[in-house]
This record gives C-alpha cells, structure tokens and sequence, in this order.
C-alpha cells in the first residue's frame, strides 16, 4: 500500500514540475531546462544588481546557487533592494540575501558564503572550479584588479563570467568566455529544401507526380513539384544549368508564374520559394568553416562532445559535399496525401543521413549520446561557436579604437565607469577624467564623469532592474547552450535611454 | 526603515522635485501577473505614495516561474490580495490597495475613477482588457503607459490622448478562425484536429452550447451544413446516456466509425485518401493492457499511438463523465488535466483517421491553450523599462521613451523610439471625447442629437451605441429615450459625421458617468463634466490602394514608423550562419530583406 502511493507521488513529481515551469519550456525545451537544473551559480556580491540577477535565475530553476559577500547588512542597503528587510539590519548580507532569495523556489537549493570575493580571489582561487558560471556584481571587490585577476583565472579555465555593474542612471554587463559551443542556435527556421541540388528519390517523387486532371488538382500540385519540374525543364533546354544571370532568373520566374490559372495558391508559394533554387546547398558557411579549422586545435578544457561532433562533421562534409538534411519541411498548399508524402521524402533522406553521421561519429574516440548526435545532426548548418575575450582585452587599441567622435558614444562611458570602478569607487570628476584618459581614451568625458562621480556608485533599483533582467537572460542562454549568447558587452543608460553593446 | 535614507539615494540620482512628485503620486496597476509582480515591486522600492492594483485572477501553479510575489501557498488565492500583501512588508510608507476585480466589467471602475490617478500602468494579458483601459485613460485624459511581453520579445509604451499612438493606432493580430468544412471533413494541420476536438467535439458532448469561436462557418456549403446539423443532433442524442458507463464506447463509435465510415462513402474526393473508421473491437484488444490515466501523465513528451490515445480517451471521458453527472459546467481550460487529456486523445484519434500527422501532449497543449511563453527575465527588463518611462512622464515628460524588444529573422532587437504620434488613421485616438451626466431613463435620443449639433454642427450625423441607432435616414428612435435604446450609464456613445464633405468632423465619443459618482445633479438633461471638445476636422483622401499587408507581427513593427522618431537600435542576438537569400532579380546576396530595414536606421541617425 506504502509503496504503491510511493510510486504514484514520483509519476505525479515531473508533471507537477512541468507544469510550473510550462511558460518557459515552450522556450527552451527540456533539454534547456536540464541543463539550467543541472548547473550552478556563483554570485558575487549581494547588492540590488546581483539579487535582481540571482531572482531571475532561481525563478526558473536553475539547480544551485551561492551567494557569497563579506560585508553587512547597513540601513543603506535597504534602499533599493528587495533582498534586505528591516531584519536583516547588522546581520550577514550573504546570509539575509539568500535567505529571502530561498523564498522565491524551494526547487533551487541556496547557500552563502560570509566572505569578501576579494579575499576568495587572493587566497584560494580554485574555488571557483566548482560553479558552472560566475556572476560578479563589481561593486563587490575591494579592487577592480581582483576582478581582473579573477576574470583572468577563470577565461583560462573554460569557465564564463558575468560581470555586472549599476550605478545611478548607468548599468553594464559584461560577458567573459573563451568560449561557449552551442548546437541549438534557434534559427528562424531549419527547412532546407535543397531544391538546388535534389537528390534521386526526390527527383523521383517528382517525375513519378501524375499530371493534374481536374482543376482543383491543379490547384493542389505542392510548390516543391512545381518548381523542380520547371527547373528540370530549364536545365534541360539551357545546357545543364540553373539560371545564375539576372535576365534568366527573370525568365525562370517568368515560366513559374505562367503556372498560375485562376487561384494558384501552389503557384503563389512557388513564386515565393523560387530563391531557394539558388541557395548554395554544398557551400559550406564562412563560421562554420572556421569551426572546421579551429577543430585541430586540442585542449583539455575544451567541450569534447562539441568538437568530436565537429570532426565527424567536418567528414560529413568531405564525403557528401554538404550538411545532413534537417528534414523539415514548411506548411504548402498540398493534398494531405501528398503532403503527408513529400514530408516522409524529407524525413527518410534525414534519416539516411543521419545514420550516416551517426557512424561517423562512432569511429571518434568520444561517445555521444544518441539524442545529442540527433539535435546535432538537424542543427549541423546552425552550430555555433561564441568566443569571448578576458577583461583585460578592455583596454587592448582593437576595443579602444571602436569608440567613435559621436559626443553621447556609449562605449566613453564604459571607460568612464570602468575608471571610476578602477578608482575604487567614490570619486571625484577629475580623477575619473585622468583616469579614463590613462587608460587611453582621449575623446572628451567630462560630463560623463561628472554624472558618474554624482551618483557615488548609489544603484537605482529601476536600472539594477533592467540590468539584472540582461544579465540573466544571457546566463540561462549560457546555462542552457541554447541561442547565441551576448558577446560580450552591453550598456544600459537610463537618461539617455539607449542601449548599446560591443565587443570589446 | 526610515524614508529619509531612501529618499536621500533617489534624490541623488532623480533630484528633490522629481522624488516628491513620485512621493504624492497616486498610480493604478492593472494587471498582477509575471510583468505586474516586477512593476509592483519597482514601484514600492522606487517610493511611490499611493498604488492601486488589481487583477482578477488567481494564483495558478504555471506562475511561479516568474510572478515572484506568490509561493505555492497562495495558488488559488486571489493574485491582488497576495501581491499587495507581499510588496507592502518592502516598504511600509507606501499606501497600496488592491482590488479582487475585471477592470472591463466592474461598475465601480468609471472614468471619474481613473480621473483619481495621475498615471496608470497596463500589466495584462489580453487585447480586450488592454484596449478597454486605453480608451479610459484617453477619455479620462490619464497618461497610461502600456506594455507587455512575449518569451524573449516585448515592448513599453506611453500613451497620452492627442499627443501619441493608442493601443488600437497600430493593427493588432486577430486570433485565426479555421473554414468549418477543413475542420470536419478535411483536416490537414494538427491544429485543425485540435479546434476540432476542443470547439467543436468538447463543447457538444460537455459543454452549454456551442460556440463555433475558431470554426467559420461562411466558407461551407448547404450540404456541410446539413450533415454537421446531422451529426451535431446525433451528438446530443448521445448525452442522454452520460451518467451511464456505455457513454464512453457509445461516443468513440458515432465519432470515430459511424460518422467516418459515412464520411468514406460519401465523399469521393479527387485522389484525396479515405478516412480510416476505427474499430473499437480492434482498438479495445490492443488497448487491453494501457492505463490511460497513466500515459496521460508520463508520456506528454511523446506522440500517442492510436490505441494510447484511444485508452486516454476512456480515461479522460470517464472523468469528465463524473464531473459532469456532480452538477460541474465544464469548460475547456488547457491546466485542467481532464479536459486537456480528453482534447488532446480525441485530436490524436482525429488525426489517426485523417491520416494527419500529429504532436505530442505538450505541444497539443500549446496550440488547445494558445499558450504565451513567459520567463522571469524578459519581464524584468520590460517592466522595470515600463515604470521608468511612467517616473519620467511624472517628472520629465520630454524623456519618455517606447521600447520594443523585437525579432526579425533570426535577430533580436533592442529599440527605443520616441512616442509616436496618433496614426491618422486611428478611429480611437483621432476621437474627441466628453464626459456627460444625464437621466438616461428620461433623456430622448432627439436631446442627445440637439446638444451635440451645438459643438458638432453637421446635419448629417450618426449615432452608434453598441449599434447604429440614430442617423438622417434612420430618425425612428428620435422620441425614445436613451435607457429604452441601450445607452447605459458607463457606457459610450459615437457621434459619426455622416455626410460626404471633403472636410470631415473626427468621431465625438460621449461617455455616460454614473450620477451618483458624478456629483451633484444638474438642471439640464444633458451635462457635461469635462469641458466641450473642438471636435477636430479632416480632409478625406482620395481612397489609395493598400498593399500594406503586413499585419501579423504582435509586438509592433518599429520598422514601419518613420526613421527620425527612432533613437537606438541594437541588435542582441545574431543569428549565425544566416539563410541566404539571394535576391533573383538582382544577383546580389543579401541577408534578410527586413533586417537591411532596420539596420538602415541606425545609419540614418
């Protein structure tokens, strides 16, 4: 009996969780929540930029989290954080922080760490090891050249960091990642037609096509019938080739539309899609070139999945002259038989090509797990590689040269804000001009280090808001290894209400 | 803690006036869901004197993800009452109360009431809710600013009457109706099985009365009609047996045999394939072993074969069965298990027939519930962008800024834009709009039409309530009174110009203040409380053809506005390895024709 309630508590468990996390698994699937479940959060500092941080990344679960600051809790801190009650006054700011963070999902374990990141820095820096990622509220170093130091440590070692920053009107987050793999970009779309270059089944399906009878049959030949048939008729009278000029395109177009009697919705789709006919199906992309290139390299640290998959990849492709076929087709106007036919067309060469590459991959010396090859495979022509630089490329002539004459250039105020965080804080105007300028800026800041010097490095819960908002979406993309994470530095300026963001 | 502390940080950064402006302010929050929960706690750490916040939901598991203020101790409890309680222990000076209510329906809710705040911030989750407080705010001249948020995407705007874009200046996207016959007959999408099941099977067996909502039924001819009749009466007939246990096989053989196996015969379609009737013999066997309840559970991720579907189907009706037969209406809702169960066995079963292929639980849900993906994140950055652009139409109007966080192609945007200005084109924003009090039970239409002539001097004129009930060639209900035509207090009339001048009056819309919130009562039949508008004029234009068909996008199309209104685009995220399309006409490759759009304008500025 006992046991029997056991086991219907443990089936009921995954789709109660399924259920509170719905919203965002239509996002990014089970696989991105696994992985966000599976990960865990070091974060630096407790003041409103970091807990705003940290809310957003409990929320959805993300597995664990320590929350580590040396200081107290002060009538200051109050303000304009959520995270401190009244109660927290003269208490530990990691314990009252995680303490009130706890609250907001039971499902996130939380602990603290009554310790000053600065000293962590100094005396023991393979604690960061244990984390997936870092989130560092700068603001919580006694020295930006802690941060730097530890910026330095951990882009060695494979392991990202998230620097965040707000004060007054003015916020930052700055991404440091050697790199990130990731194999579900979320394109827009993975149909892939190769209608350029069809292989023999497809042109089988579409030779074997009966010609239409009736006009309602007419009306339902799908677009993918139409446009082979008319490119095969094409290549048939002009000597073997597709049209590449501009006046032949025209023609062809020209023939497809001469298609068209009375409604033609299939003619309109076909219209549409005639683009795809010159999509360059065996051309491998310029990124993904560059991966093939990079896949020689070898390191340890490295993601050994991702690039065993890129080497059987890079076969692939040798082999076949292009990527395994997703599969996917879109929505046309189509009898559902047909449909449903052209769709397992589609589907068995994926298949074939799929099995393909799963064999490939299995004369690696890495094993992968089937399901990753699959997502792998569908991905292949969208995989990408995001590959970030240390903080102290910051001040390196490529990242100072991006700042432009324009007097409200965001990219001065980064290095106003970034000498003043050098400057430890509180400062007056001149000392963050010279300071900025040290660093090798030489375009005009005094009003930037005026308002900076102002705000005495107060954050303004509103902007903490926003920034703790950017900077969380970009952790759970990271966390997750899905679409392409920020690389690597983005602005906030409430006044000005603009946004920008470079790599620096 | 002390409010001298906090007001000496905001002080710093906003400046004294500014912070004593939010101090005394006075604001309304409609909304306490994933963007309100942020919205309210950026406005009680920003100090905002007095805050209104309503909602009239209640706390549901699928929350929790992102709407803070609520634990799993609260599901069920109203979300207003929850918020409020939870947002006030933050800062114990702010004045906040919550109201339990539909900001459409409740009478309490007038625009003398909206006139009592000095801005209002729009939290929800549907176009009816959002359009309705647009046209309050106007009316009650209320700055309102508005936002809302898809997944990764979203926007904040600010609205204020005569001087920028409403809610209704920028067309919205209408939920999709599908032609009846496709539905029934030929489905050919997972989406046509699921409006089937939930429309149209779900309703007739369980359900009040039938509610075509998503089905269209213009498009069918007399014969379709008749046998959906037909098959609609069958269905009915079959309730007579809902308290018995035969219900469940009774429904799977009308539906999935009798009616397909009908269907097979008769429709000798041009080379489309037969629908497969299903035999419950067959099915009964293979299904002998499954547990419905338990695939409905523990295989959402997967596409159901026939015979699970099929045990999931007996399930789910078994359940409704009871439910039914203890008295409960029910109602298709995507996070009631049994009615999800029920739609989704009864598409996958539908899709089986009709040889369409079909998705897994969780996707089915996705379409039955059109659910919105929302994340903690997303909301953040749009609700904290939100309250900061009310902050300054406080203090510095002239820094009020829309933001939209868009996708084209595979990128995201990060965009802000100044206020645009009301589309011209906009019936709602280019009104005129006057508050009246009046005896509607004693009041006739034919003293309506002489007190407007006095500031909207046109012979030909129009007069809609919720249809037209006065205009020159339609002068019957001249000597009835207003009450006797459907002119309610808190309801709204339209003056049209009717005429065919080449100069046209804009729309008058006259709103009905209930008396009693009104004051003290007048003399005159008709009173206005906000002064007499000029009723704005317009030159008609020769009508041009629209080929402008764009009108899907649900976050607004920055794109289309006009370049010098735009102040910063930044892209977030890059797609890699974009598709290229190669423009045939041209030989050039380029990437994405509508991002080209947008990344144009930040050259231009």
């Amino acid at each position: 009996m006992h046991r029997d309630k056991r086991q219907r508590m443990s089936d009921s468990i995954p789709s109660q969780k399924d259920r509170k996390y719905d919203r965002q698994l239509r996002l990014w699937a089970a696989s991105g929540q696994r992985a966000l479940e599976d990960a865990s959060v070091c974060l630096l500092g407790s003041s409103p930029v970091a807990t705003e941080t940290m809310k957003n990344l409990i929320l959805p679960n993300v597995g664990s989290y320590t929350v580590v600051d040396g200081g107290n809790v002060t009538e200051d801190d109050l303000s304009a954080n959520f995270f401190f009650d009244s109660d927290s006054i003269g208490k530990s700011k990691a314990q009252s922080a995680s303490l009130l963070l706890n609250e907001l999902n039971k499902d996130s374990t939380g602990s603290y760490l009554d310790q000053k990141p600065s000293k962590i820095v100094a005396s023991n820096l393979s604690y960061f090891d244990q984390f997936s990622i870092i989130v560092a509220s700068v603001s919580s170093f006694d020295k930006y050249s802690d941060l730097e130091a530890l910026s330095e440590y951990l882009y060695s070692h494979y392991i990202p960091l998230v620097v965040i920053s707000s004060a007054g009107f003015y916020g930052y987050v700055r991404v440091v990642m050697k790199e990130l793999p990731i194999i579900d970009t979320h394109p827009d779309s993975l149909v892939d037609l190769r209608l350029d270059s069809p292989w023999p089944e497809l042109m089988e399906y579409v030779n074997n096509f009966p010609e239409p009878e009736t006009a309602a049959a007419r009306d339902h030949v799908p677009m993918i019938v139409l446009l082979l048939k008319t490119a095969d008729k094409w290549i048939k009278e002009h000597e073997g080739g597709l049209p590449t000029k501009r006046d032949e395109k025209l023609a062809f177009k020209k023939q497809v539309e001469a298609l068209r009697q009375g409604d033609s919705e299939n003619v309109d789709e076909a219209v549409a899609a005639v683009w795809r006919l010159y999509q360059k199906s065996n051309q491998v992309p310029s990124q993904i070139r560059d991966l093939f290139n990079l896949s020689a390299e070898d390191s340890t640290d490295r993601d050994p999945t991702f690039w065993t998959l890129v080497e059987a990849l890079k076969d692939f492709v040798a082999e076949t002259g292009t990527f395994p076929l997703s599969g996917t087709v879109p929505d046309f106007k189509a009898y559902t038989k047909d449909y449903v036919d052209i769709q397992r067309v589609y589907k068995d060469k994926a298949n074939k090509d799929l099995s393909r590459f799963k064999e490939i991959v299995a004369t690696k010396v890495v094993e992968v797990p089937e399901t990753v090859i699959e997502e792998f495979s569908k991905n292949s022509r969208f995989i990408h590689l995001a590959r970030g630089t240390s903080l102290t490329h910051d001040i390196s002539p490529e990242s100072l040269a991006q700042i432009t004459s324009e007097d409200d250039d965001l990219l001065k105020l980064y290095y106003v804000i970034r000498a003043s965080q050098m400057l430890g804080g509180k400062q007056d105007a001149f000392s963050i001009m010279t300071k900025t300028n040290e660093l090798g800026v030489t375009a005009d800041v005094v009003e930037y280090s005026q308002e900076v010097a102002r705000y005495e490095g107060r954050e303004l819960h509103n902007i903490s808001s926003v920034i703790g908002g950017v900077a969380s979406q970009e952790i759970v993309k990271i966390l997750a290894k899905q679409y392409v994470p920020l690389n690597n530095t983005v602005l906030f300026d409430g006044i000005g209400s603009k946004m920008e963001k470079w790599l620096l | 803690m002390s409010t001298t502390k906090r007001h000496s940080d905001l002080e710093r950064t906003f400046g004294k006036e500014a912070v004593a402006t939010i101090a005394s302010s006075h604001v309304l929050l409609v909304g306490a869901g994933g963007v309100g929960c942020e919205m309210l706690k950026n406005l009680v750490l920003l100090g905002f004197g007095k805050i209104t916040v309503l909602d009239l939901d209640t706390v549901d598991l699928s929350n929790l993800n992102r709407q803070f203020l609520f634990g799993h101790e609260h599901i069920k409890q109203p979300k207003s009452v929850v918020a409020r309680a939870t947002a006030q222990k933050f800062n114990p000076h702010v004045d906040i109360t919550s109201h339990l209510a539909n900001i459409i329906t409740d009478p309490k809710f007038t625009v003398s009431w909206y006139k009592g705040f000095d801005l209002v911030y729009n939290a929800l989750d549907n176009l009816e809710a959002r359009r309705h407080v647009n046209r309050m705010c106007l009316t009650a001249n209320v700055p309102l600013v508005e936002s809302g948020t898809t997944g990764f995407l979203g926007q904040t705007q600010v609205i204020l009457a005569g001087k920028t874009e409403c809610v209704d200046c920028v067309p919205k996207e209408t939920p999709k109706s599908f032609p009846i016959c496709t539905i029934r007959s030929t489905p050919s999408q997972p989406v046509h099985t699921v409006v089937w099941a939930k429309s149209f099977l779900f309703v007739q067996l369980f359900g009040n009365d039938l509610d075509l909502g998503e089905m269209d039924e213009s498009e069918a001819s007399k014969e379709e009609l008749n046998t959906l009749k037909k098959e609609t009466a069958e269905l009915l007939e079959l309730r007579d047996v809902i308290s018995k246990p035969e219900f469940g096989k009774n429904v799977f053989c009308k539906i999935f045999d009798v009616d397909i196996a009908r269907q097979a015969e008769h429709n000798v379609d041009n080379g489309r394939q037969k629908p497969d009737p299903q035999s419950w013999d067959e099915l009964e066997k293979l299904a002998k072993h499954l547990d419905g309840a338990h695939i409905a559970k523990s295989r959402a991720q997967n596409v159901w074969s026939r015979e699970e579907a099929f045990a999931v189907f007996l399930d789910a009706t078994k359940r409704l069965q009871t439910r039914f037969n203890n008295g409960e209406t029910l109602e298709f809702d995507k996070d009631d298990e049994d009615t999800l169960d029920f739609v989704v066995a009864a598409a996958t079963l539908f899709a089986t027939v009709h040889h369409v292929t079909t998705k897994s639980k969780f996707d089915l849900k996705q379409i039955a519930g059109n659910i919105i993906p929302a994340i903690a994140t997303t909301n953040a950055m749009i609700a904290a962008l939100a309250v900061q652009q009310g902050v300054w139409q406080l203090t510095s109007p002239e820094r009020a800024r829309d933001y939209y966080i868009s996708r084209r192609g595979g990128d995201r945007f990060f965009t802000v834009t100044k206020p645009a200005p009301p589309s011209s084109s906009c019936v709602t924003s280019s009104a005129a709009r006057v508050v009246v009090m009046c005896d509607v039970d004693k009041t006739k239409l034919s003293d309506l039409v002489e007190w407007v002539s006095k500031f909207f001097p046109k012979e030909e004129l129009a007069v809609l309530s919720s249809q037209l009930i006065y205009d020159v060639d339609f002068d019957d209900n001249l000597e009835r009174t207003l009450a006797d035509l459907g002119v309610k207090e808190r309801s709204f009339v339209t003056i049209m110009d009717d005429s065919d001048d080449d100069i046209k009056l804009r729309n008058l819309e006259i709103y009905f203040e209930p008396r009693e919130s009104a004051g003290e009562a007048s003399s005159e039949k008709i009173s206005n409380i906000t002064p007499i508008p000029t009723v704005p004029t317009y030159t008609v234009e020769k009508p041009e053809e629209d080929d402008d068909d764009d009108d899907e996008l649900e976050v607004a199309d920055t794109s289309k506005r006009g370049f010098s209104e735009i102040d910063s685009v930044v892209i977030l995220d890059e797609e890699p390895s974009k598709v290229v399309k190669v423009d045939e006409g041209t030989d050039e490759v380029k990437k994405d024709v509508q991002v080209e759009d947008v990344e144009e304008v930040v050259l231009l500025d």
